[in-house]
């Protein structure tokens, strides 16, 4: 528009005021023409539905056409008092996108779901702002129907789905034809496994068979060996295959005559042929073989074992020769040998000796008559013995017994009778021995006689000695007890020498019965002995230090020892050896405090105790007169005693069969050793 | 000390055949604190005929202790006291063994034929007259006896 410049006159005032305004107006209705027309386009489009509403009432204020064919209702309807409540199916997110118009300016929702009329839900896409218009607070809001465009959204995800489904499917498929071929790949593996462990153990066993196995082909060769035929021949199976089977053996034509016949039979058994072997040896078998098929029932050659019989051979031998030894031994024996059925008695072999021994034939004769032939008092025993044997309780047993001969004459014999039991039977049998024994009786009878003899005469020696004792002692007392009674009845008519005298008598009674019980002591060391057994020395030792007891007190003797071994000797004895020996060491001592020390050293044959001390010591050109009886290298006055007490310990050492010395050095000490044999 | 032990004399029996034991063992008694008297028989069968009061002994008093030998002519002291010790009415009577020997197998013997106690004679005289005094210190006065009525 342009003011007219032209008609710039010099009108009156107000007409040009008027003209200006109605210029303007002009202008002003124009624009809002124009303004009008591109809200027109705008609102007025057709592809989003445009609403205006009230933000705090949500009443719908102005919709376009869209917005009405969208949701099926007319103009007038929607916004005759309409909410968007009305059109919404959710209600609370209204609030929320008024709000968040509210806050941020702007609205804008990807996905809602709105109501038509015809109360079909859909799915729309909003955007709008909060506005003012006439002076309300309005929102303006445009809506998309993305109906379409979310069907086609789920309609690619329905295929993607698919396709998904399709390929897992697929991969499915395909794992498992995997798994299917892998199974069948491990069977298939396990099969030729079982094929292969069953071919090796077959092979095996042909292999390890002890006896030489070869399968023979149809004309005649070799065709297969085991080790044992590479053994028995010599030569190894790359050369023995391809030849000829009869070659190997010692005659072969008699091998080709088996091989025939076992074809011609099928089998043939125990058909004795020798093997030669290459460095010369041969060896007997037994040749067995049959045929054999393939599978398909065409028979394919001979298997054939060749069983080796060179050693059964040879033991067969053996036991010949060993039966010969023993018909030698038997019949040319020193003694009686009888081999008895124990059940019927029967005595199925007997030596000429036993019948020498007897008096009697006893070929062919039974035992249960050896009630007849054997002395009476022997009867029970044997019996008894006999009825142990069969009833198993003992293998055997040995008795001194008397056969009577024909004449009726005892003979003894030494008996020993063992039972046999052969393997793999229950026939019980007996063997019978005997030995000739009358010579040895009658020394042992004479032995005997004389050995009761002795004890005898022992025990009379020692009777003898016992009333000696007794009735030495009387008189003894007699003369000891009356002087003494003089003197003192008759005290004060005695001078001194008086005394002194009767002091020599007395004396010498006493003294006198300590030498009889010695010599009873001494007496008895034979009569009176324990069974030499096994004795622990400590205990001896230490019975006879008790018994010292009072003598160790008065000399503060000190006693020590080693620990003492367990010997073959009389215990009662042994400690009798100890408590003389220790005894005469704390007698015979010095001035300092009697020492003593007893120990035993272990030899291979013998066990040597020894007593060792510090007292005055022993001359040794005395050495052979101390351990004889009564014999003393002091006075009576000097030590006391009866001088037995050595001599007792040299013949209790002989009993033992042992022996008694010492070592000693004038003012040092004496060491008295003795040796009891093991 | 009651009424009824009152001091009484004690009859004593002593069977010896040595006639010198016999005074030797007279006097160690004679020294005794209670009165005694010493009956003495000089062998087995005489002991067992006064013990019995048969024949010439019909008058005797049961004696209240026996000192016995053993070794004895004729019948052995051994004899004497197994009769002595089979017999009811002897039995309860105390024998002491008064003898020459000290050996084990005597003892023993003595023991099992329930001789009271035993003793063997010493060779010493002082010991031997301790002895007796010993004997009659515990057989006479430690000792109760049975009593006399009884026997």
């Amino acid at each position: 528009m342009s003011f007219n410049r032209d008609k710039k006159s010099k009108m009156g005032e107000p007409e040009q005021k008027a003209r200006i305004i109605e210029s303007a107006l002009q202008l002003a209705t124009e624009t809002l023409r124009e303004c009008e027309e591109k809200f027109q386009v705008l609102f007025n489009n057709e592809i989003y539905a445009i609403c205006v509403f009230d933000i705090e009432t949500l009443k719908l204020l102005e919709v376009n056409d869209t917005y009405s064919r969208m949701y099926g209702y007319s103009r007038a309807e929607l916004i005759s008092g309409m909410t968007i409540h009305d059109i919404t199916a959710e209600h609370q997110q209204s609030d929320e996108a008024t709000d968040q118009a509210r806050r941020e300016g702007a609205m804008f929702i990807p996905l809602r779901y709105h109501r038509k009329k015809d109360g079909t839900i859909f799915p729309v896409e909003l955007v709008g702002g909060p506005y003012q218009w006439k002076g309300r607070n309005v929102m303006v809001a445009m809506a998309h129907d993305i109906t379409q465009r979310r069907q086609t959204e789920e309609a690619l995800q329905s295929a993607r789905n698919e396709l998904e489904q399709q390929v897992a499917e697929q991969t499915e498929e395909l794992r498992q034809m995997n798994e299917e071929l892998q199974e069948e790949i491990n069977e298939r593996k396990q099969a030729e496994d079982a094929l292969r462990a069953a071919s090796y153990y077959t092979r095996t066993l042909i292999e390890t068979s002890l006896d030489p196995l070869f399968t023979i082909s149809l004309n005649g060769k070799i065709t297969d060996v085991n080790a044992a035929t590479e053994k028995v021949t010599g030569i190894a199976r790359g050369r023995l295959i391809g030849s000829d089977f009869a070659d190997y053996f010692t005659d072969p034509e008699k091998a080709r005559a088996g091989y025939q016949q076992a074809f011609g039979q099928g089998q043939v058994t125990d058909y004795p042929l020798a093997i030669r072997h290459t460095s010369g040896s041969i060896s007997e078998v037994l040749y067995n073989a049959s045929v054999y098929r393939n599978d398909q029932g065409m028979v394919e050659g001979v298997f054939a074992a060749a069983r080796d019989i060179t050693q059964r051979k040879r033991a067969e031998d053996a036991l010949r020769e060993s039966q010969a030894l023993f018909k030698t031994f038997f019949m040319g024996a020193p003694m009686g040998i009888a081999l008895v059925d124990s059940q019927s008695w029967y005595v199925y072999e007997v030596n000429p000796m036993f019948g020498n021994i007897t008096g009697r034939d006893m070929a062919n004769a039974v035992m249960s008559d050896w009630v007849n032939i054997t002395h009476p008092d022997d009867i029970q025993e044997d019996k008894d013995n006999m009825a142990r044997l069969i009833a198993g309780e003992i293998d055997g047993f040995q008795m001194v017994k008397r056969f009577i001969d024909p004449t009726g004459a005892a003979i003894w014999v030494n008996m020993t009778v063992a039972s046999i039991k052969l393997e793999g039977s229950n026939q019980l049998r007996h063997v019978c021995m005997i030995e000739d024994i009358s010579q040895r009786k009658l020394a042992d009878d004479r032995l005997h006689g004389v050995l009761a003899d002795l004890k005898r005469s022992n025990e009379e020696l020692e009777q003898f000695a016992y009333i000696a004792s007794h009735d030495l002692q009387e008189p003894l007392r007699m003369v000891a007890s009356y002087t003494q009674l003089l003197a003192d009845r008759y005290e004060g008519q005695l001078d001194d020498r008086a005394k002194k005298y009767i002091g020599y008598a007395v004396d010498g009674a006493v003294r006198m019965q300590r030498l009889i019980n010695d010599l009873l002591t001494y007496s008895r060391v034979g009569t009176r002995a324990n069974l030499i057994q096994d004795t622990d020395s400590n205990l001896s030792l230490n019975e006879a230090v008790r018994n010292l007891d009072n003598q160790v007190k008065e000399n503060n003797a000190i006693i020590t020892h080693d620990e003492l071994p367990v010997v073959r000797a009389d215990p009662i004895q042994l400690g009798q050896i100890f408590q003389n020996l220790i005894s005469n060491a704390i007698k015979f001592r010095g001035e300092d405090i009697p020492r003593i020390h007893i120990s035993a050293q272990c030899k291979a044959n013998e066990t040597i105790f020894s007593v060792r001390d510090n007292g005055i010591g022993i001359d040794p050109q005395y050495a052979d007169r101390i351990f004889v009886i009564f014999q003393r290298l002091h006075t009576r006055a000097e030590y006391p005693g009866t001088g037995i007490g050595l001599a007792v310990c040299k013949r209790i050492i002989e009993r033992h069969a042992g022996r008694i010395w010492f070592e000693s050095e004038i003012g040092r000490g004496s060491t008295f050793f003795f040796a009891l044999p093991k | 000390m009651d009424a009824s032990a009152f001091v009484q004399t004690v009859e004593i029996l002593l069977v010896e055949d040595n006639p010198g034991d016999v005074d030797l063992t007279r006097e160690a008694l004679a020294n005794c604190k209670i009165s005694n008297i010493l009956n003495v028989a000089s062998d087995g069968e005489e002991a067992i005929a006064f013990l019995r009061r048969s024949g010439k002994y019909a008058k005797s008093t049961r004696p209240d202790l026996i000192l016995l030998d053993l070794n004895l002519p004729r019948m052995d002291g051994r004899q004497v006291l197994a009769e002595i010790k089979a017999d009811e009415d002897l039995k309860r009577i105390p024998v002491v063994i008064l003898t020459t020997s000290g050996q084990e197998e005597d003892i023993l013997m003595s023991y099992n034929l329930h001789a009271n106690c035993y003793i063997s004679k010493p060779v010493d005289l002082h010991q031997f007259m301790r002895v007796i005094n010993a004997i009659e210190d515990f057989w006479l006065t430690i000792v109760k006896l049975p009593p006399r009525g009884k026997r």
